[in-house]
């Protein structure tokens, strides 16, 4: 009855230890790891900000690339910068990087548009744009 | 143990560490063969030869470089390590080789017209200078060439309307495939990953028609029909009919930056504002000579450095505080909890010469932005909507950049000179000055000008940009005035800017230099504001003259001195760095004046030395007491005013040359050098009125005279009344062996006009092998009330 509980405990203290490792934040995953994804599904189609399904939103982790794309007026005024992110099968979604926390290695800057630097996104995918919520690689 | 013997090798390490510069010298021999030898040059002057040949980036290029002290069987040798780098805090993905570039002119299914013949277009890309082409790969410095993959001759019909294009919510991706799927169906041409896609359409989608052109960061990823592509892609649309006429480069090379992997590194109120860099807002219209006969072309003028670095052509000769020689594609940069910033000086270059200045500028390199992360830094806080052109530093202007003083002593035409940190004297020496004395100071305060000159360069930079469209550009120069009165309206360097509602607005700054003030603080109101009587100066100086003790007082000490002492100091204040000199009384001033000449400064901020000796009495910070090191001067030129005129005589003097200071009752004609100015007229020169009488013929049959009756000068071959006000006489008279230089005018202005012609001008007279003279008009030139420059026209000649 005693080696019973101490099997137990044993038990239990393992369970919650598997259970907080697979909730640990990034930082405490080995890099060779595959990051969790709790949502496995990139879009298929070539762009999807025209897919105006509504969708639940809902958290995903993707790995692939980010792009951009600057518009420049004529006037030189109101230039902006559009985001996308890539699957590298020509897959791509807009990116939204308002509320991103970065985490990458090096400058963001060699990140962009580099097919040999690929980034992890969390974010919200609502099946239009992903809300990153953080990059890293 | 081991610890001790790591101190030991740290030790080793410091001992042998050296820095200095790459030089190297060609020996040809008869047989036509050579050979070149290298070696490192210390900052005094000692020259080590090199182990091995260095990099050839950095000979004779001035750029400080460490090295290393190695023994080998010739003896101790030098081994040159690279320049330091930045930390990662400076993204660099540095680009080469061929960078393979397809070029598509495209029509929307809605709109017939074809703009351009495609052939107008190849060169607008490819074509010599100017061209997108030609840009990049000269500001890469050749580590690139941009090399036609594909080029589609004839003008490619896209399937869909611009409106079609636009409701797919992704215009630019959707013409991109549709042209990636159109070559490949028609021509069979699949692009290269990683290549290059240039787009030219004939109209401007619904949806972007306020658009110039777009072009992606880096590559993109697009699903072609025959698989996915990766390419870097620009569309261009034709927004303007000007364009057929005007080959807009600008805008290519623009949106080509964005594939290299640039962002807008403009200001944070416009990310376009960066005049020097062709991402930001470089471009200028630029009447030239070239691939579409003598027409407008709209060029960019350069790449900042962050960029450059970024791609591989930068680099950074340093970092932090310390003299830095900052030429083409180098730089500073300095380390900040906010950033890296960088420094760097932009003036010549194929493109670069079209900048309306040349000037030193501050870009802020942001290392947690996740879109722009280079954005131009206003060093002089004028802001607005457009402000890069006029926040720069030129020589002598100086500002405090993330908590350091960045000062330009010096600059040519390709190099910098920048000083982080407080410029000491050593710093200064050298620097492109202006000099300034006090309106009533006496003669022999205002002749040591002529003394200070030497130890420095007279600054002569732009004084007026063109900033008008539409014109051919040059950088405008107009005989400015380098010697200034105390009381005095200086010329002004007239930059343009927009203000926040979009307005044009002028921001003049005094002309630049470092300002040499000349004269005590009683008799110089510049000296007294920066080193006020009875307490410490500008910047914590702690030399003053103290009026109840009658002499120099040191402030850390309370050391006083009496007699025969002369401050020097070096005193960064607001937007200018300041060279104070002044003495006890005026020959005090003079000597100081001949120690800056004749002595090596110290590396101290300021210093009181014995007029006397040139010892060293007291050094700001202490430690440089002791006698001077005074290789001394042999003066080519001497420069001779009157003991009773005008101080602004004096400041003539300061003009026309550096050399000798003299007043009229010191000139001994056997003592003399061979190139005498006599600077000021008849009634207040006597060395002048030897030569040049008033109202008779002069020395050799001289005929230009003053005429006391007619109050102006005439003209004794005709007996005309020249001029009475706004002119001068400029002759040179050879008298036993020596060349004599008269410059006088009728006023205490036009004597310095005549001296600043004579700097501007004066080759003409002074190349003749036997007397000549000329008597000139002249006046300010003027804009909405600011004076920039002289102007001058000859009234007579003789003979």
């Amino acid at each position: 009855m005693k080696f019973w509980f101490l099997v137990l405990t044993v038990v239990v203290a393992l369970v919650v230890a598997a259970v907080w490792l697979m909730s640990a934040p990034r930082e405490s995953t080995p890099r060779t790891q595959q990051p969790p994804q709790t949502n496995n599904y990139p879009p298929t189609t070539q762009t999807q900000q025209t897919d105006k399904t509504p969708q639940q939103p809902v958290e995903v982790t993707w790995r692939g690339y980010i792009y951009a794309r600057v518009v420049d007026f004529v006037n030189m005024t109101g230039g902006y910068t559009e985001w996308f992110f890539g699957f590298g099968n020509g897959t791509k979604v807009r990116l939204d990087l308002t509320n991103a926390t970065v985490r990458l290695r090096d400058h963001f800057a060699i990140y962009v548009g580099n097919p040999d630097r690929p980034v992890y996104v969390r974010g919200v995918w609502n099946g239009t744009v992903l809300k990153a919520l953080e990059i890293y690689d | 143990m081991i610890r001790a013997l790591f101190v030991l090798l740290a030790l080793g390490w410091l001992v042998f560490a050296l820095n200095g510069y790459v030089v190297g010298y060609d020996v040809l021999f008869v047989n036509g063969s050579s050979a070149t030898y290298f070696f490192l040059g210390l900052d005094n002057g000692s020259l080590i030869p090199l182990v091995e040949p260095p990099p050839h980036y950095l000979v004779g290029t001035g750029e400080r470089v460490e090295a290393e002290l190695v023994y080998t069987e010739e003896g101790a040798r030098a081994m040159v390590s690279a320049p330091r780098e930045p930390t990662q805090a400076i993204p660099s993905r540095p680009v080469s080789g061929p960078l393979l570039v397809t070029l598509v002119a495209a029509k929307l299914a809605d709109v017939s017209a074809e703009p351009y013949n495609v052939s107008y277009v190849h060169d607008v890309v490819f074509g010599p200078f100017p061209s997108m082409r030609h840009f990049w790969e000269y500001v890469l410095g050749g580590a690139v060439i941009i090399r036609p993959f594909y080029i589609h001759w004839r003008w490619l019909t896209l399937p869909r309307t611009g409106a079609q294009y636009c409701n797919t919510g992704d215009a630019f991706g959707s013409i991109t495939i549709d042209v990636l799927n159109a070559l490949y169906n028609t021509a069979g041409v699949g692009l290269p990953d990683r290549s290059y896609l240039v787009i030219v359409l004939n109209a401007q989608p619904p949806c972007y028609s306020s658009a110039a052109g777009m072009g992606t960061v880096g590559v993109v990823e697009y699903a072609a029909s025959y698989g996915t592509v990766r390419v870097a892609v620009t569309q261009y649309y034709h927004y303007a009919d000007w364009l057929t006429r005007v080959p807009d480069v600008n805008v290519f090379v623009h949106e080509f930056g964005h594939n290299l992997g640039l962002h807008h590194p403009g200001t944070l109120a416009n990310e376009y504002d960066s005049v020097w860099d062709a991402v930001g807002g470089s471009g200028v219209f630029v009447r030239l000579s070239s691939w579409l006969g003598t027409t407008s072309y709209h060029i960019s003028r350069g790449l900042s450095l962050p960029h450059l670095y970024y791609l591989g052509a930068g680099q950074f000769v340093g970092s932090g505080a310390g003299s830095w020689l900052v030429g083409p594609r180098s730089g500073v940069y300095l380390s900040a909890s906010d950033g890296i910033y960088t420094v760097e000086y932009k003036c010549s270059g194929v493109y670069e010469q079209f900048l309306d200045w040349c000037g030193v500028v501050v870009h802020r390199v942001s290392s947690s932005a996740s879109g722009r992360w280079v954005l131009f830094h206003t060093v002089l806080n004028v802001t607005g909507q457009f402000v890069s052109p006029v926040n720069f530093l030129d020589v002598g202007q100086s500002a405090w950049v993330t908590g350091q003083r960045v000062s330009v002593v010096w600059r040519n035409s390709t190099h910098a000179r920048v000083v982080v940190g407080l410029p000491t004297l050593a710093d200064v020496v050298g620097a492109n000055a202006t000099f300034v004395v006090g309106s009533r100071a006496a003669a022999v305060d205002s002749v040591a000008a002529v003394y200070a000159r030497p130890a420095f360069s007279p600054t002569a930079t732009f004084t007026l940009s063109v900033f008008q469209l539409g014109i051919s550009n040059s950088r405008m120069f107009f005989n400015p005035l380098f010697a200034y009165l105390d009381d005095e309206q200086w010329l002004a360097q007239v930059r343009y800017y927009e203000d926040s509602a979009g307005a044009r607005r002028l921001y003049p700054v005094r002309y630049p230099g470092v300002v040499v003030s000349v004269g005590g603080p009683l008799a110089n109101s510049l000296t007294r504001a920066l080193n006020p009587p009875d307490r410490s100066g500008a910047g914590g100086l702690p030399f003053y003259f103290d009026t109840a003790a009658g002499g120099i007082r040191d402030a850390r000490t309370g050391q006083v001195w009496r007699g025969n002492a002369a401050v020097v100091a070096v005193v960064p204040n607001g937007s200018r760095v300041y060279v104070l000199v002044w003495g006890i009384g005026g020959e005090d001033t003079r000597r100081a004046a001949r120690w800056l000449a004749e002595c090596a400064p110290p590396r101290a901020y300021a210093v009181v030395i014995n007029t006397t000796d040139f010892r060293v009495l007291a050094s700001w910070p202490s430690g440089f007491e002791g006698a001077s090191v005074c290789p001394g001067a042999v003066y080519a030129a001497a420069a001779v005013v009157g003991a009773n005129a005008a101080s602004i005589d004096a400041v003539g003097a300061a003009m026309a040359t550096g050399g000798l200071g003299l007043l009229d009752s010191e000139a001994v004609f056997d003592r003399l050098p061979p190139y005498v100015f006599s600077v000021g007229g008849p009634l207040a020169n006597s060395f002048t009125r030897l030569y040049n009488p008033p109202d008779r013929p002069g020395f050799g049959g001289l005929p230009f005279y003053y005429s006391t009756s007619r109050g102006g000068i005439v003209d004794g071959r005709t007996g005309a009344l020249l001029c009475t006000s706004n002119c001068f006489v400029v002759a040179k008279l050879v008298d036993r062996g020596k060349a004599v230089m008269l410059a006088w005018g009728i006023g205490g202005d036009d004597t310095r006009a005549a001296a600043a012609y004579f700097y501007y001008y004066g080759r003409s007279l002074m190349g003749s092998q036997t007397s000549t003279a000329r008597v000139v008009s002249w006046n300010y030139l003027s804009r909405d009330g600011y004076r920039y420059g002289l102007d001058f026209r000859t009234l007579a000649s003789w003979p």
